[in-house]
């Protein structure tokens, strides 16, 4: 087997071990992941539509997945982390706030809270203009 | 992995820092290479296992970095131990799961109190249903039956015709004018008695070399 090939193999079975990583991890509210699989649950998408939705490609999904979820009472806090995940995978801050706020409320619906990220989230979209990059309309049905 | 220790430790200070990339970076780095060394250590295993301990060790440690010190050791050393101690848990587990079950068939058939898992319930009432398959074979083979008593006859009729209604069975045994617990109690019982029976039918024959099995 050429060398070649040989890298072909090992990324793929990354891809693999990182999929699978993710979707352990789904469990788990410390993850980005627990989120992506509220919002796909609850807004009924697939994977391929949410890479879609966060513009960015299916193979970066559960690199994603697989960050810290950003966590904290504190809109700065959260802020922060929000911007470094959205910048690291190129995705619009906004969006990504979006997507956890609305995680969140799918989750709330669910009893499963955890306290503190909606409040943030929706403080966050709230900041003026400026301090954020491509900001979202709100979607017309959540709480 | 010594070239990796500064990589290793510079991540282990972000996850301290509480950077959200952090684990991210760490499972795309540690994750093949804890497999591959389960994989190593351990080729018995079923594959599923290796992926699974270096998974679980990898998702504890990033939520828990302040568990690894480096003065100790390099963060890959810590993982792979970590790793180990996971696998080993597992299988252990499945150690203990298995030699339950292999009990439970010994000694459910004998008195089923209806306390076990829908799991291991579901093999049990294979192992039934296969035996009853042989002893179908073996009758139409011999025209025999291993009990000459006429209800027990017919309950085995019953089971092998997979029929599961209580009435059915406390018609048979004469019970229909109890309760509908007492009735699936007895029909519990009697059934569990017959499927004992068939167990030692079927390690009789196999013991007198009788060919029951397909």
């Amino acid at each position: 087997m050429s060398h070649k090939q040989d890298q072909k193999n090992r990324a793929s079975e990354l891809e693999a071990a990182l999929g699978f990583a993710a979707d352990k991890a789904a469990r788990d509210k410390f993850f980005m992941s627990s989120a992506l699989n509220s919002f796909v649950q609850g807004e009924k998408k697939n994977k391929a539509e949410l890479a879609e939705y966060l513009e960015i490609g299916v193979e970066q999904l559960s690199r994603l997945a697989l960050c810290r979820r950003p966590y904290s009472n504190e809109v700065a806090t959260f802020r922060r982390d929000t911007t470094a995940i959205a910048n690291r995978f190129e995705i619009k801050p906004a969006t990504l706030a979006n997507l956890l706020r609305r995680a969140e409320t799918y989750e709330f619906n669910q009893n499963s809270v955890p306290s503190g990220y909606l409040m943030a989230a929706r403080d966050y979209e709230d900041a003026p203009e400026g301090e954020q990059e491509g900001k979202e309309k709100e979607p017309p049905n959540d709480a | 992995m010594q070239h990796k220790d500064e990589a290793g430790l510079a991540l282990h200070r972000r996850l301290l820092e509480g950077d959200p990339i952090a684990p991210s970076e760490v499972a795309e780095q540690f994750l093949l290479p804890l497999k591959d060394y389960l994989r190593r250590k351990y080729p018995q295993t079923e594959p599923e296992m290796w992926l699974d301990a270096a998974t679980m060790a990898l998702l504890n440690y990033v939520k828990q970095p302040d568990s690894y010190k480096p003065e100790g050791k390099s963060l890959f050393n810590f993982l792979k131990m970590a790793a180990e101690g996971d696998l080993k848990n597992d299988l252990a587990r499945h150690k203990r799961r298995t030699s339950r079950i292999v009990s439970l068939n010994h000694v459910a058939l004998a008195n089923l109190a209806g306390n076990i898992n829908v799991e291991e319930e579901f093999i049990t009432r294979q192992d039934v249903t296969s035996r009853l398959q042989g002893l179908k074979r073996y009758q139409a083979k011999t025209s025999q039956s291993i009990t000459e008593d006429e209800p027990d006859r017919r309950l085995l009729e019953l089971m092998q015709a997979k029929v599961r209604a209580t009435a059915e069975y406390a018609k048979v045994l004469g019970i229909e004018h109890l309760p509908l617990q007492k009735q699936r109690e007895e029909v519990k019982r009697n059934k569990d008695r017959l499927s004992l029976r068939l167990k030692r039918w079927e390690e009789k024959s196999r013991l007198q070399g009788q060919d029951h099995e397909p």
